[in-house]
C-alpha cells in the first residue's frame, strides 16, 4: 500500500500497469454517490430551494471513498468518479424548477399514470440532447477560447492536489477551512432550535421570531401545562381526522389562528393517541430560533445623537435622522452585518437608491479570483446597472412614485435590470457564436478528421453524436405528442403562431424548436458558467415558457412545462459536462471516456428526481388527505417551481417585457462586434443576478489582479488556484451539510 | 485610440442601457390615442392621506382611461409604465439608436487599430514570446525524454516528470495563452484556431503524463511524454505557418 501514498514530494513509488481511468469502482462510486446526492437534493430543493450541481463534493468525496477507503483510485479515477456522480446529480436541478409547476396547476399525475413516464422521457431526451449537444463545443470553448470554468477549475485543484506538493495540498485544505468558517456564521442560522417561551421576548425584539408565532407558541405551551386545548379546537381536529378516514378533504375553517395539522395534533392529545409534549413542533407553530450567525454580533448603523429634551426642531431632526437609519421601525438603527451580506453602501452613508452589499459568499470570491482579469467585465455590467441605471432611473421618475428610494434596487431588478440582463446575453451570445464559427468549424473538423490520427480519436464521434441527437428527438417528439393526445380539453382550441396547423405538425415543429432552442442555451449556459460560474438557468426556462406558449398557445402549459423541464434538465446537464470536461483537460483525463460515461449516466438523473418528486407527492397527499401534493400548505413548497409558476401566469397575462429583451440583445450584439464576442454575456449576467453576489465576485476578481501585481501573475496562480478551490469546495460542503441538518431537524 | 475604442463603448453602452430601461414608459404629455386604452404596468402617480403612506392613484394592470389620464395629469405625473411596447412612445428610441451607432464606431475604432498595430508590428514582440514558448514546450519534453533515460529508478523519474512538467503547465502554457489576443490578431480565428487544436491537445498529454507519474503509473506517463512531442511540433509548425 506503500505505493499510493503521497511522499510529500509530489511522487510515489512507480507502477507499470495500465493507467485506470473507467473502471467498476469509479463507475460504481459515481453513479451510487451521484444517486444520493441527487436524491438528497432534490428533496432539498422542493422543500427550501436550496441546489448545488456537485462535482467538487464529489470529487472531495471520492478521494475519501476511492484513495481513503478502498485504498485505490488515480487521478483520473477519480475524476471519471465526479464526472459520473454530477452526471447523475444536475439533472435534479432541472426537474424540481419545472416538473412541480404541473402540480401546482392542477396537471399533477401518478407514478402509475402514463403522464410521469411521457415527463419522464422528455427529461431523459434533454439529458442526453444536453450532453450531446455540449460535446462538439468541446474544442471551441476550452481549447481554443480557454474559458476558465471556475468551478472545473476548483475540481481539477483538488484532484492534482496529492502531486502538487505539501504545501499546495495545505493551502488547498486552508482554503477549504477558511471558507467553511466564513460562511459558518451566514449558514448557521437556517438551522433553528426550538424556542423556549421565556426567550419569545426577546427573540421578537431580533426580529427571529415574529409576534404571531411567538403568540401561536405560548397558546400551545399553555395547552400542554394544562393538558387540554380548547373545546372548539379539539372538535375541529375530530372533524379532521373524521373527513381524512373518509378520504375526504376537509376545508372547513377551523377556530381562528389554529392550523389544521395542530388541531388535528391537539384531538389526539386529547384522545391520549400522542404525547401533549410533541405539540412542541415546529410544523405545528411552535415558534425556533435561530442558530448564531453574523447578525448576532449586533454590527448597527450609528445611533443618531439623542434630541434634546423640550426642543422640537431637534426631535424632528432625531426623527429624521433615524428614519434614515431605522428602515425596519424596531427602534433601533438597522443592522450593518446581516445574516449573510454585508451593506457597505449605508454604512459610508450613500443614498438608499444606490446598493452598495457585498454577499458574504465565500464560493463568489473564489469563483471571481478564478476568473482573474475578465471578470471584471461582470463587474462593470453589475456598477453600471446598480451605480448608474438605477440611481439615474429614481432621480428621473422612470419608476412609481410609491416606490422608495430603499426599494429601488429591488424594483429596477425586476421592472428592466434583469430583462434587459437576459437580452444581453442573448444578444451576446448569438454574438459569441457567431463570432466563433471558425474556432467551431476548425473543432469540428478537427473531431472529423482525428479518426484517423494513430491511436484514434480522443473525443466521441460525431456519428455517435448524431444519433444520440436525433434519438432524444424523437423521444421528446412522441412524449409531447402523447401528452398532447392525454389533453381533456379539444386540441382545436390552441391558438399561438402554429395555432391553424394540425397538432401532429404542431408539436413537431414545438419540439423543433424546443431542441434547437436547447442547443442555444446550452450553449448560452455553458458560456455563463464558464466565465463566472453562474447558470442563469431561470432565465432560460422563463425564455422558453415565452417561446412554447408563443408558438402553441398560451394554454399549452403542459406543452410549456414539458419542453421548459427538458430544456431545464439539458442546460444543466451541459454545463456541467463543459465543467468536468475543463477539469478532465486540466488533469489530462481522455474527453472521450468522460463524455461516454456522461452522456450513458445522465440519463439516471432525471428518473431518479421524478421518482424521488413522486413519492414526495404520494406523501403529502396521503397526510394532507388530497391536494396538490406539493406547494404551499405542504412541508415542500417547491419555491423555484412556484417562481416559474408566477412566469407562466405572467406569459399567460401577456406580462412579457418583450422589448426589454430585443433592446439588451442589440446591446449585447453591438458589445460582441466592438470588444470581444462573449462580453454581452458578462454584462448580461451582472444584470440579472443579484447584485451583491457580483460585488463579492468582483472582489476576488480584484484581488486576483492585485496578487499578480505584487506577487508576479505565476504566483497568484500557484497559490491563490488552490485556495479559492478551498474556498469554493468549503462553501459547498459546509451549505451541503447545514442543509441536510435543516432537513433532518424537519 | 484604443483607449478612446473603449469610452466610446462604455459610453454608448451606458447611453443604451439608460434609454433601454425607458421602452416601456410612456410620457403623458403625448397625445391621448396613444396612451387612452392602454394598459398600467406599474402603479402610477401617489397621494399621501394625512398621517398615512404614499398610496397610488391607479395600480398595476389597471386601464388607461380619459378620465384617469385627466385625473394622473392633474396630479403632475410625468411618467406611466404601460404593459405594451410602442415605437411612438419610446422616448428613448433615439438616444438607444445613437448608443448603437456609437457601439458601432467603438467597433470600428477597435478592429481598425488592431490591424494597425498588427501592420506596424507593434504585436510583433508578444507573438515572439509565444513563439519562444511553444519552442521552451519543445524542448522541455524533448529534454525531459533524453534526461530520464540516464535517471537511476522509477521513483526518480516519476519525480522528474512531475517537476519538469510542472514547470511547463506553470510558465510555458501560460505564456502561450497570455498571447492569445495578439495571436488571434496576427493569425486570425482560423488559423488561431488550428494553432490552438494542437496545441491543447499536446497541453493534455502534458497534464496526463504528469497525473500518471504522480499516480505511480511511468508506462502511461512516457507514452504521453512520446505523445506530446509530435503534437507540439505540430502546433509550432501551424504558429510558424
Amino acid at each position: 500500500m506503500a505505493q499510493q501514498d503521497s511522499r510529500g514530494d509530489g511522487t510515489v513509488p512507480p507502477r507499470r500497469r495500465g493507467y485506470p481511468e473507467v473502471t467498476i469502482a469509479s463507475v460504481s462510486f459515481g453513479v451510487i454517490f451521484g444517486a444520493i446526492l441527487n436524491a438528497a437534493i432534490t428533496y432539498s430543493g422542493l422543500k427550501i430551494g436550496f441546489t448545488i450541481t456537485g462535482s467538487a463534493v464529489a470529487a472531495v468525496v471520492g478521494f475519501g471513498v476511492l484513495r481513503g477507503i478502498l485504498r485505490r483510485g488515480t487521478i483520473q479515477e477519480v475524476n471519471i468518479g465526479q464526472t459520473i456522480a454530477s452526471a447523475v446529480n444536475t439533472p435534479g436541478s432541472g426537474v424540481i424548477f419545472t416538473v412541480p409547476v404541473l402540480f401546482l396547476m392542477g396537471l399533477g399525475f401518478g407514478l402509475t399514470d402514463p403522464s410521469f413516464w411521457l415527463v419522464a422521457a422528455a427529461c431523459v431526451a434533454g439529458a442526453v440532447l444536453g450532453v450531446a449537444f455540449i460535446i462538439p463545443i468541446r474544442k471551441q470553448m476550452i481549447d481554443i477560447d480557454r474559458i476558465r470554468f471556475p468551478s472545473g477549475t476548483a475540481v481539477a485543484a483538488i484532484l492534482k492536489s496529492p502531486g502538487a506538493g505539501p504545501a499546495k495540498s495545505v493551502v488547498l485544505g486552508a482554503g477549504v477551512v477558511l471558507g467553511a468558517l466564513i460562511y459558518l456564521p451566514a449558514g448557521l442560522p437556517d438551522i433553528r432550535l426550538n424556542a423556549d417561551v421565556a426567550a419569545l421576548d426577546a427573540l421578537v425584539a431580533r426580529g427571529a421570531v415574529t409576534a404571531e408565532n411567538a403568540a401561536s407558541t405560548r397558546r400551545i405551551a399553555r395547552w400542554i401545562e394544562s393538558r387540554a386545548a380548547p373545546a372548539d379546537v379539539v372538535a375541529h381536529g375530530h372533524a379532521l381526522l373524521e373527513a381524512r378516514s373518509r378520504g375526504d378533504r376537509l376545508e372547513l375553517a377551523g377556530p381562528s389562528g389554529v392550523s389544521r395539522e395542530l388541531a388535528v395534533a391537539a384531538a389526539e392529545a386529547t384522545d391520549g393517541q400522542r404525547a401533549w409534549e410533541s405539540l412542541r413542533d415546529r410544523r405545528l407553530g411552535w415558534a425556533t430560533r435561530p442558530l448564531w450567525g453574523f447578525s448576532d454580533l449586533d454590527l448597527r448603523l450609528p445611533m443618531p445623537a439623542p434630541a434634546a429634551e423640550g426642543d422640537t426642531q431637534d426631535q424632528r431632526r432625531f426623527q429624521v435622522e433615524m428614519s434614515r437609519v431605522d428602515r425596519d421601525g424596531d427602534g433601533r438603527p438597522d443592522l450593518v452585518l446581516t445574516k449573510d451580506k454585508v451593506n457597505a453602501g449605508r454604512a459610508i452613508g450613500l443614498p438608499d437608491q444606490i446598493e452598495l452589499i457585498f454577499a458574504i459568499a465565500p464560493f463568489a470570491f473564489g469563483a471571481g479570483f478564478l476568473s482573474g482579469r475578465a471578470g471584471l467585465f461582470v463587474l462593470a455590467g453589475g456598477v453600471l446597472a446598480y451605480f448608474l441605471l438605477n440611481p439615474v432611473a429614481f432621480a428621473l421618475g422612470w419608476m412609481p412614485e410609491t416606490v422608495r428610494a430603499a426599494d429601488a434596487p429591488n424594483y429596477a431588478f425586476g421592472a428592466f435590470n434583469r430583462p434587459l440582463g437576459i437580452g444581453l446575453l442573448l444578444g451576446g451570445a448569438a454574438m459569441g457564436i457567431v463570432a466563433s464559427l471558425p474556432s467551431i468549424r476548425e473543432a469540428l473538423r478537427s473531431i472529423a478528421k482525428a479518426g484517423a490520427r494513430p491511436g484514434g480519436s480522443d473525443e466521441l464521434g460525431l456519428k455517435w453524436l448524431i444519433a444520440a441527437i436525433f434519438g432524444a428527438f424523437v423521444l421528446l417528439l412522441v412524449a409531447s405528442e402523447l401528452i398532447h393526445g392525454m389533453k381533456t380539453e379539444p386540441e382545436a382550441a390552441a391558438g399561438g403562431l402554429l395555432g391553424g396547423l394540425p397538432p401532429l405538425a404542431r408539436h413537431a415543429i414545438v419540439a423543433l424548436v424546443g431542441v434547437a432552442w436547447m442547443w442555444f442555451a446550452g450553449i448560452i449556459i455553458s458560456q455563463c458558467s464558464g466565465m463566472t460560474d453562474w447558470s442563469p438557468i431561470s432565465g432560460m426556462a422563463l425564455l422558453t415558457v415565452v417561446l412554447v406558449l408563443a408558438l402553441a398557445g398560451n394554454s399549452d402549459v403542459q406543452g410549456a412545462v414539458l419542453i421548459g423541464a427538458a430544456l431545464c434538465v439539458a442546460v444543466t446537464c451541459a454545463s456541467d459536462m463543459m465543467h468536468d470536461l475543463k477539469t478532465g483537460h486540466l488533469v489530462g483525463g481522455i474527453p472521450k471516456r468522460q463524455q461516454a460515461a456522461e452522456l450513458i449516466t445522465a440519463a439516471l438523473g432525471p428518473i431518479i428526481s421524478l421518482g424521488v418528486l413522486m413519492i414526495i407527492v404520494a406523501a403529502n397527499t396521503t397526510k394532507m388527505g388530497g391536494g396538490p401534493g406539493i406547494g404551499p400548505g405542504t412541508d415542500t413548497t417547491a419555491p423555484q417551481a412556484q417562481a416559474l409558476q408566477a412566469v407562466i401566469e405572467g406569459v399567460q397575462g401577456g406580462n412579457v417585457p418583450y422589448a426589454l429583451y430585443a433592446v439588451g440583445s442589440l446591446l449585447g450584439i453591438g458589445l460582441g462586434v466592438g470588444v470581444f464576442p462573449g462580453l454581452g454575456v458578462l454584462v448580461g449576467i451582472s444584470m440579472y443576478l443579484p447584485f451583491h453576489y457580483i460585488l463579492t465576485y468582483g472582489l476576488g476578481c480584484l484581488a486576483n489582479m492585485f496578487l499578480g501585481r505584487l506577487k508576479g501573475r505565476i504566483w497568484a496562480e500557484d497559490w491563490g488556484v488552490p485556495l479559492c478551490a478551498g474556498l469554493i469546495v468549503g462553501e459547498a460542503l459546509l451549505a451541503l451539510v447545514i442543509n441536510i441538518t435543516v432537513l433532518g431537524m424537519g | 485610440m484604443r483607449t478612446l475604442a473603449s469610452l466610446i463603448i462604455t459610453a454608448a453602452l451606458a447611453l443604451g442601457v439608460l434609454a433601454g430601461a425607458t421602452a416601456y414608459l410612456a410620457r403623458l404629455n403625448l397625445p391621448d390615442q396613444l396612451l387612452i386604452g392602454q394598459t398600467l404596468a406599474a402603479p402610477a402617480g401617489a397621494v399621501s392621506p394625512a398621517g398615512g403612506p404614499a398610496a397610488a392613484i391607479a395600480r398595476a394592470q389597471e386601464q388607461i382611461t380619459p378620465e384617469l389620464l385627466a385625473q394622473l395629469r392633474e396630479a403632475g405625473v410625468e411618467r406611466v409604465r404601460l404593459k405594451d411596447f410602442a415605437m411612438a412612445r419610446w422616448e428613448g428610441r433615439w438616444p438607444f439608436a445613437m448608443a448603437l451607432m456609437g457601439l458601432g464606431l467603438g467597433a470600428w475604432l477597435v478592429r481598425s487599430s488592431s490591424r494597425r498595430a498588427i501592420a506596424t508590428g507593434v504585436v510583433a514582440d508578444d507573438s515572439a514570446d509565444a513563439a519562444q514558448a511553444v519552442a521552451s514546450i519543445r524542448e522541455a519534453v524533448a529534454g525531459l525524454r533524453r534526461d530520464l533515460t540516464s535517471a537511476h529508478d522509477d521513483r526518480e523519474r516519476a519525480k522528474l516528470i512531475t517537476a519538469r512538467l510542472s514547470q511547463v503547465q506553470r510558465v510555458h502554457v501560460d505564456a502561450v495563452l497570455q498571447a492569445r489576443p495578439v495571436l488571434i490578431g496576427r493569425l486570425g480565428l482560423s488559423r488561431f484556431a488550428a494553432f490552438m487544436d494542437r496545441f491543447s491537445a499536446a497541453e493534455r498529454l502534458v497534464n496526463r503524463a504528469w497525473s500518471a507519474a504522480v499516480d505511480g503509473y511511468l508506462g502511461e506517463s512516457l507514452e504521453c511524454i512520446d505523445r506530446a512531442g509530435p503534437a507540439i511540433e505540430e502546433a509550432a509548425q501551424r504558429l510558424r505557418a
